[in-house]
């Protein structure tokens, strides 16, 4: 194990610029994304932004809760910027994309275990130890799918007024019914993203560790 | 020792001083364009009510309040800041208040308790099934295969599932999507959707438009319809008589609606935007809420019964009523205003029964106000001769649904005609015989009286 995690350390040490790059890119394409599909899905180009206190919000938060659970539980839920198209006739917003600042960190973490797995491969295939990777790389796809999902922060008029994953899901056509029936499963379908991720990376780490190619330039 | 007793007292002065100087900040969120919550939210704010009634005296000595009221168009939103600690108190619809009160009790350390009704209606009316007016649409039953909308999640969502089950209709085969008021009533407007079901005062609002029509009343579910107010348990505690304090304005909102409906109308015409001709529908005598601030046990029976549908199709976490439903303030209240709360309490209005005892039909009179006829047919020949003077010299005629007792705009009714009597209903399907819409009917009374 302990000569899992040095390999590792060693891996991310060498290629920290990738590795950060890698991570900030991918959050920030997440989110853009997110932003672009929801106006293509809608035709409807954001008009309104909105900024929230969140510093200010967490104080609250902290002040008035008993539990640093339940006070961990309320404050992912807190928001730090709104854009969205907003109905000026009625003065509602149709949609808005959130920005939650733990959901961000979130998929930024989501962003390092995706780059970690892509440095693992490289580094198998130059020392030509190609181990499964057409398998790592579904499986990646796999779990960046299910924590990408259960990380969205949509509003839609049509189905939730609170940011909710399963608004993704409601606009791929899902009924609003049952999106909303499956939405207590969010946490659970996050779990099983990362489950994925991590166990890619535990495999790679293990059979690179295994054939002994731990050794020399991981400098990919 | 003296000079041991004199730091003593010293600090204590400046402990108190401290406590006394402090700024309290009561921040409430209500829903404007929810009729039911006006007592609890939009009247309190503009006649500052509970300014008048905030506590002066003791621990409130030199103590500052700060009142925000925050609008929102439903509850979630509510919940949602109550539990960022951003809203102490939250005033909102049965199935938003149960989801409140299960969301906090799903933590470990907050909680919020139901402390004050605002109003109801015993037999469910404010929530209703509406289509564009034009549409052949005439029972929920023609809703299978169509596209309807509505609120998920509000009162008028749970009132259509029980509709759907009540009539054995298979609620899959209606495609069903959540859609906000405004928007749900311009699509009906502008005949985007089959049928729209919306809670206070939507339907009312798209009949007196006269871009929709009533399908399916929230009376035909017969299940009360009712809202409330909710407080954060640790705010109640540490400042129990500010929410007696908010208890005495809730039912001093309630007497000064009860005072002069016609007022309280054009009031809140001017407050929310919302039309004083549906204010009135609403708040006037038989109108279609009972203002009563009581937590009455059949409430409780209701609440807990929109608990199990609200479990059934979102999963809601449990809700322990007990725990939940306070009614220590709204009592204290009572008391320290005179009033006997036992005796409200055991007062419940059904509206079929309350009803049947009043004048059939009104009409709003421009410059005479209200006029009341003892019949429906009388009122007929009244609006027909009135607006022979002038054509905007009446806001509007109300006339009672012989079905369900429901206060409804006479211009939406269907008016069957059996010899001397007119009775109205409010679809068309309960009339029998001769019926007529209020056109006809106006103009078939105007030729039987010349």
């Amino acid at each position: 194990m302990k000569k899992h995690c040095k390999f590792l350390g060693r891996l991310i040490k060498t290629n920290f610029l990738y590795w950060l790059v890698f991570s900030v890119g991918f959050t920030t394409i997440y989110y853009a994304v997110l932003l672009l599909t929801t106006a293509a899905r809608f035709l409807t180009w954001p008009n309104f932004s909105k900024h929230y206190d969140f510093i200010e919000s967490f104080r609250l938060v902290i002040q008035g809760t008993g539990a640093w659970s339940d006070i961990f539980m309320i404050m992912i839920n807190e928001p730090m910027l709104e854009i969205g198209y907003l109905n000026t006739e009625y003065g509602i917003a149709e949609w808005s994309l959130m920005l939650l600042p733990f959901r961000v960190f979130v998929v930024f973490i989501l962003g390092v275990l995706m780059s970690m797995i892509f440095l693992l491969l490289r580094h198998s295939r130059n020392h030509s130890c190609n181990i499964g990777s057409a398998l790592s790389i579904g499986g990646t796809g796999l779990g960046v799918w299910f924590s990408g999902m259960s990380n969205i922060t949509l509003t839609w008029v049509v189905c939730c007024s609170t940011p909710s994953w399963v608004v993704g899901l409601a606009m791929l056509g899902m009924s609003s019914r049952f999106a909303l029936a499956i939405e207590p499963l969010g946490l659970l379908v996050n779990l099983i993203g990362f489950g994925f991720l991590f166990s890619i990376i535990a495999i790679l780490t293990h059979s690179i560790v295994k054939v002994g190619a731990t050794e020399g330039a991981v400098h990919t | 020792m003296v000079h041991v007793k004199l730091f003593v007292v010293t600090i204590l002065i400046i402990s108190v001083k401290a406590w006394s100087a402090e700024t309290i900040h009561i921040n409430i969120g209500h829903q404007s364009t929810c009729t039911d919550t006006y007592t609890a939210g939009v009247i309190v704010q503009e006649l500052k009510l509970l300014e008048k009634y905030l506590p002066k005296e003791g621990k409130y000595q030199g103590a500052t309040f700060k009142i925000n009221w925050q609008d929102y168009t439903s509850g979630p939103p509510i919940t949602q800041l109550m539990l960022s600690n951003k809203l102490q108190f939250g005033v909102m619809g049965d199935y938003p208040l149960i989801v409140n009160g299960a969301k906090f009790q799903a933590t470990k350390s907050l909680r919020t308790h139901y402390i004050a009704g605002t109003g109801y209606n015993l037999r469910g009316s404010g929530n209703a099934i509406v289509v564009p007016i034009d549409s052949d649409i005439q029972s929920i039953k023609d809703l299978v295969g169509k596209k309807m909308s509505m609120p998920v999640g509000s009162a008028a969502w749970g009132m259509t599932l029980k509709a759907f089950a009540d009539q054995n209709i298979d609620a899959n085969k209606v495609s069903i999507i959540s859609q906000s008021p405004t928007i749900g009533a311009a699509n009906i407007a502008h005949n985007k959707i089959d049928a729209h079901a919306d809670f206070c005062p939507w339907s009312e609002i798209m009949e007196f438009r006269g871009t929709g029509r009533k399908i399916f009343d929230g009376s035909e579910a017969n299940v009360a319809y009712l809202h409330g107010v909710v407080v954060r348990e640790d705010f109640a505690n540490k400042f129990p008589e500010i929410a007696v304090a908010f208890a005495k304005a809730i039912i001093h909102a309630g007497n000064w609606v009860k005072e002069d409906p016609v007022r309280a109308a054009t009031e809140l015409e001017e407050w929310t935007g919302i039309e004083k001709e549906v204010q009135y529908l609403y708040f006037s005598k038989g109108g279609m809420l009972t203002l009563d601030p009581t937590i009455k046990p059949l409430w409780i029976e209701t609440l807990v019964q929109d608990h199990k549908v609200l479990a059934r199709e979102k999963n809601l976490s449990s809700l322990d009523f007990n725990d939940w439903i306070d009614d220590q303030y709204i009592r204290q209240a009572f008391s320290e205003l005179g009033l006997n709360y036992e005796q409200q309490l055991e007062k419940i209005v059904d509206p079929i029964k309350a009803n049947s005892v009043i004048e059939p039909a009104e009409i709003w009179h421009r410059t005479r106000g209200i006029l009341k006829y003892r019949s429906v047919s009388d009122m007929i020949v009244s609006w027909g001769l009135l607006n022979r003077e002038s054509d905007d010299a009446i806001y509007s005629a109300y006339v009672y649904d012989k079905t369900t007792g429901v206060k409804m705009f006479a211009h939406v009714a269907s008016f069957q005609f059996e010899k001397e009597l007119v009775t109205a209903f409010m679809r068309k399907n309960d009339a029998s015989g001769k019926v007529l819409n209020f056109e006809q009917a106006v103009n078939r009374l105007a030729h039987l009286s010349q």
